[in-house]
């Protein structure tokens, strides 16, 4: 049955069904052909409505709504101004920049969707009017939104220590170097990409005059306000008066506040628009989202894990063996689907075999959810392409072509996180 | 740290197998097969998910096969209230959880504060043949289940940064709570500040000072990890964690009697794992609790008394959803 | 009749709006209930919650209508555009049928969820409403996939599916 299945999803797939569709028939397939099969039609509508039952979800429409009020009343690019004055005439200043901007919200928000809504949002059009290429500009943008579940905090982090038992200050505290980690590749390589390709270095010097007439004390005095929003959006988490979820609503009505009132950019009556725009970008991601989690209870119900899980201790005697070939399959599940369910349901059952490996789980941890990252820019099937691709109004398979050196950088960031569990874990021995 | 820590106590980990009453095979060979999907929401390391492992074990063995067991831990098949939808139309054949005004508003007064002395009172009061008991079947029964086991496990305990040393203390505490309108009402009734939260959401409300405190069972406070953000156990012992085992009634029904007395007579037999289980996991997580650095306050009798007083709206409240005879039942077996 | 159609033109999209602003304001409205007022509320977000679960379920429809649906399209652009027509209209012959598969059980389990009478923690709504909102959705969907499927037997293929042209002019501009 689960051959079956899986047969089918991928054919459906590959002749070109919509996604969400392709996922629906094959989860109700089991029950309709077994009818001894627990996942009938009820279980799954029933999956499908609980799935969805989430409040850490509520940040996605959120965080999309918020990005697109910073993006349209003006504080997204008087933030950028501020930082575009600072790298000045730098090759790839911008670019390295919006990875910056994407550890800073990483910081923020738990969610790698999320953070791609927020920084896409806010730097997607300026990249564009600055001449870089707005393919690349989504795909780096998505890119970026991976270090949002690595840098703490992170909600994989949080399910991942729930299921296996392993401390999630631990895994936060982890999670740091990797994060930065893969930040200065990123950086690196959008540094190569720009020096290869080649920048609109007009339109950058046109940019960067016109700021510098407005001087230093000019543009922070008109970016006072966008740079208070991060500021209002981390200090409302830190100081506990919002959880992460909330403060994607604190940084909607933040974002609102500033550009009607301070900016006067946006004028109330405007306000259904933006909306408007927050739906279309979240409506795809939503729809998928409760047809995903309903597929993977079935794969549980057809026990998938258990058999992934019975022939990785059969089939390996080292470790490294184990981790390498655990990536490849991640890697591949992560391609089609959304691996967040499928991992939390995996972990737990790979615990006997890191012991019996002598892998650290927080180190563990670490490399799973870095897999996570990479399903997330990996296509066919990425939450990130899918935040990005609307914002730059380019289609997810266009998107996902130039995401795939993006996801090559996360992979080489992934083989070093493999082999040397130190970067993972140093930061733990020194505090 | 550069202090040096105890070793960790071991929690009792054994495998379920090796203390598995004797039995042979009862079932007739041509009987028919059944295999039960069963469904929770405990962690997979947890003590409630080595029951259900237990359970399974000795049914296989005792029915020869006829009957199998799957049990899926952690939501894996779905939340409280999907869990009650499927079991209720048969697509998941047995679950194991929480008792109490979630299942059912009747059942709300399983979830009355500051009652108990001990597990025996607390078993008492929902023995065979009282009204209490009556009223869990049948309020069960309307969600299509047969309760097979209800018991008490142990006290939900808070968990806090803030010292909290006696019953006063809890005044104005930012606690995280369960989104249960009786559990809401009690926490205000003691002056505390009760904030619902997503369970997801807890471990980062606690990091950064949402919330200081929360209140669960002790193993959830150890097995979740959440102990990692607090200072202080505080055993406030304030409301009982009732766990049910249900089965869904047509699959019951379905089942020859022989059938249905070997799973009546398991049951009895995992109670008494639990228990005996539940004794010794509570001293270790203890034990463990300190060597992670937590103090634990103990209440006196005092505190109790008080905190019992401060909760009658609570009683109130449950009488009017679960009526006078259940409740006045209650308040009699405990004062015995 | 004009109301009519404008309906059936932006029925999802206005309902999945107005869900998004309820969810913003709800959600601030703790905040500040609890933050200024030291009162934590817990209808809000349940409120909030169930409004997401409600706004999932429009975006099915929502998705067909705009064509939003994320699809592998490299094998099917290969295909001669006949072919493509033609599977095109058996994909949705079969997505129509998958919806009212899909929303005939979702019936049945909303009569199942007000038979057994639960309700939330916080709001103590009857679970049923929820499902019945979910039903609501998926017969749109159902509505949805039929306007679609006939949109396209009636289409000439050469215009099929303006995404794709817009596709193939993107990936050659690149
Ligand atoms: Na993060
Ligand atoms: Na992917």
């Amino acid at each position: 049955m689960l051959s079956i299945v899986l047969i089918l999803f991928v054919v459906l797939l590959v002749i070109g069904f919509p996604i969400a569709m392709a996922i629906g028939f094959t989860t109700f397939l089991p029950g309709m052909i077994n009818p001894a099969f627990p996942a009938n039609a009820l279980y799954v509508l029933r999956s499908m409505i609980g799935g969805v039952d989430s409040t850490p979800i509520l940040a996605i429409p959120l965080f999309m709504l918020s990005g697109i009020i910073m993006s349209r009343g003006g504080i997204s690019e008087r933030l950028f101004n501020v930082f575009a004055f600072l790298v000045g005439k730098r090759t790839a200043g911008i670019p390295m920049a919006v990875v910056i901007t994407a550890v800073f919200y990483g910081a923020i928000s738990g969610s790698g969707p999320a953070t791609t809504a927020a920084v896409g949002a806010m730097t997607i059009p300026i990249l564009v009017s600055l001449g870089y290429d707005k393919v690349f500009s989504a795909a780096l943008v998505a890119a970026a939104g991976g270090i949002g579940i690595i840098i703490p905090p992170s909600i994989p982090f949080i399910m991942y220590g729930m299921m296996t038992g392993t401390s999630v200050g631990a895994l936060f505290t982890a999670g740091f170097i990797p994060g930065i980690m893969i930040a200065a590749m990123l950086m690196t390589y959008v540094y190569i990409y720009c020096k290869v390709k080649g920048e609109d270095k007009e339109k950058i010097a046109a940019n960067y005059e016109k700021l510098k007439a407005k001087g230093f004390l000019g543009v922070m005095k008109e970016g006072f306000w966008a740079l208070l929003t991060p500021v209002i959006i981390l200090g409302g988490i830190y100081a506990g008066v919002v959880t992460p979820t909330e403060a994607a609503v604190l940084s909607v009505f933040y974002a609102l506040l500033v550009s009607v009132f301070a900016y006067k950019i946006i004028k109330v009556r405007e306000i259904p628009s933006f909306l408007d725009g927050a739906v279309q970008a979240y409506a795809p991601i939503a729809l998928l989202l409760g047809f995903a989690i309903a597929f993977s209870r079935v794969l549980t119900l057809l026990r998938a894990p258990q058999i992934l899980a019975e022939y990785f201790t059969t089939s390996f005697s080292s470790g490294i063996m184990f981790l390498m070939l655990f990536n490849v399959i991640v890697l591949i599940i992560g391609m089609f689907m959304d691996a967040g369910p499928a991992v939390a349901i995996l972990s737990p059952m790979l615990m006997a075999i890191l012991t019996q490996f002598g892998i650290d789980p927080v180190h563990f941890g670490i490399v799973m959810v870095f897999n996570l990252a990479i399903g997330f820019i990996s296509p066919p099937f990425g939450l990130n392409l899918f935040v990005a691709s609307p914002m730059a109004e380019v289609s997810v398979s266009v998107l996902g072509k130039k995401a795939l050196a993006f996801c090559g950088v996360y992979i080489i960031a992934l083989a070093l996180i493999t082999y040397i569990p130190q970067i993972s874990l140093i930061l733990g021995t020194l505090i | 740290g550069g202090t040096a820590k105890a070793p960790a106590a071991e929690v009792p980990a054994e495998n379920p197998s090796a203390e598995a009453p004797e039995s042979e095979a009862v079932l007739p060979a041509d009987g028919p097969t059944f295999n039960l999907i069963l469904a929770h929401g405990a962690p997979e390391q947890s003590d409630g998910h080595k029951g259900t492992l237990y359970f399974k074990e000795l049914i296989e063995a005792r029915s020869g096969g006829k009957i199998t067991v799957e049990s899926y831990p952690g939501f894996q098949l779905g939340s409280v209230g999907e869990l009650i939808q499927n079991q209720k139309s048969g697509q998941i054949a047995m679950t194991v959880g929480t008792a109490g005004g979630s299942t059912s508003k009747a059942l709300a007064f399983l979830d009355l504060p500051a009652l108990y002395g001990d597990i025996e009172k607390a078993t008492a009061v929902v023995a065979e043949g009282t009204k209490a008991r009556a009223l869990i079947d049948q309020e069960y029964g309307n969600l299509n289940v047969k309760v097979l086991s209800i018991m008490p496990i142990t006290y939900r305990v808070t968990s806090s940064n803030k010292e909290v040393r006696s019953f006063e203390d809890f005044a104005g505490l930012k606690i995280r709570t369960m989104e249960n309108p009786l559990h809401m009402m009690f926490w205000q009734a003691i002056d505390a500040n009760p904030t619902p939260l997503a369970f997801s959401e807890l471990y980062v409300a606690l990091q950064q000072g949402l919330v200081d405190a929360q209140e669960n069972p002790l193993d959830t406070i150890y097995n979740s990890k959440i102990y990692e953000q607090q200072k202080y156990i505080v055993k406030s012992n304030h409301v009982m964690f009732y766990n049910a085992y249900t089965i869904n009634k047509d699959i019951w029904a379905s089942m020859p009697p022989e059938y249905q007395t070997l799973i009546t007579e398991t049951v009895v037999d995992l109670e008494k794992w639990v228990r005996e289980t539940t004794d010794t996991s509570l001293v270790a997580f203890e034990e463990n609790l300190v060597n992670e650095g937590l103090e634990i306050i103990e209440f006196t009798e005092e505190d109790f008394a008080k905190m019992k007083e401060a909760a009658q709206p609570v009683f109130d409240e449950a009488r009017a959803l679960c009526g006078d005879e259940v409740i006045d039942e209650v308040l009699a077996t405990v004062a015995q | 009749m004009k109301a009519l159609k404008w309906l059936d033109q932006n029925f999802e999209r206005v309902m999945l709006v107005f869900l998004l602003a309820v969810m913003s304001c709800l959600l601030m409205y703790q905040i500040i209930m609890r933050y200024v007022f030291g009162n934590a509320l817990a209808w809000a977000e349940e409120l909030a919650r169930y409004c997401f679960i409600v706004s999932a379920y429009m975006c099915i429809g929502y998705c067909i209508k705009k064509d939003l649906l994320f699809r592998i399209d490299v094998l099917f652009n290969l295909l001669p555009k006949v072919l493509r027509k033609g599977l095109d209209i058996l994909m949705w012959t079969v997505t129509v049928a998958f919806f009212i598969y899909c929303t005939y059980y979702s019936v049945i389990v909303t009569q199942l969820a007000f038979e057994s009478n639960t309700f939330s923690p916080a709001l103590e709504i009857k679970t049923g409403y929820i499902y019945a909102f979910a039903t609501l959705g998926m017969a749109l969907a159902m509505y949805r996939s039929i306007q679609y499927l006939i949109r396209i037997i009636v289409q000439k293929p050469e215009i099929q599916r303006e995404a794709d042209v817009e596709e193939i002019s993107d990936a050659k501009g690149a």
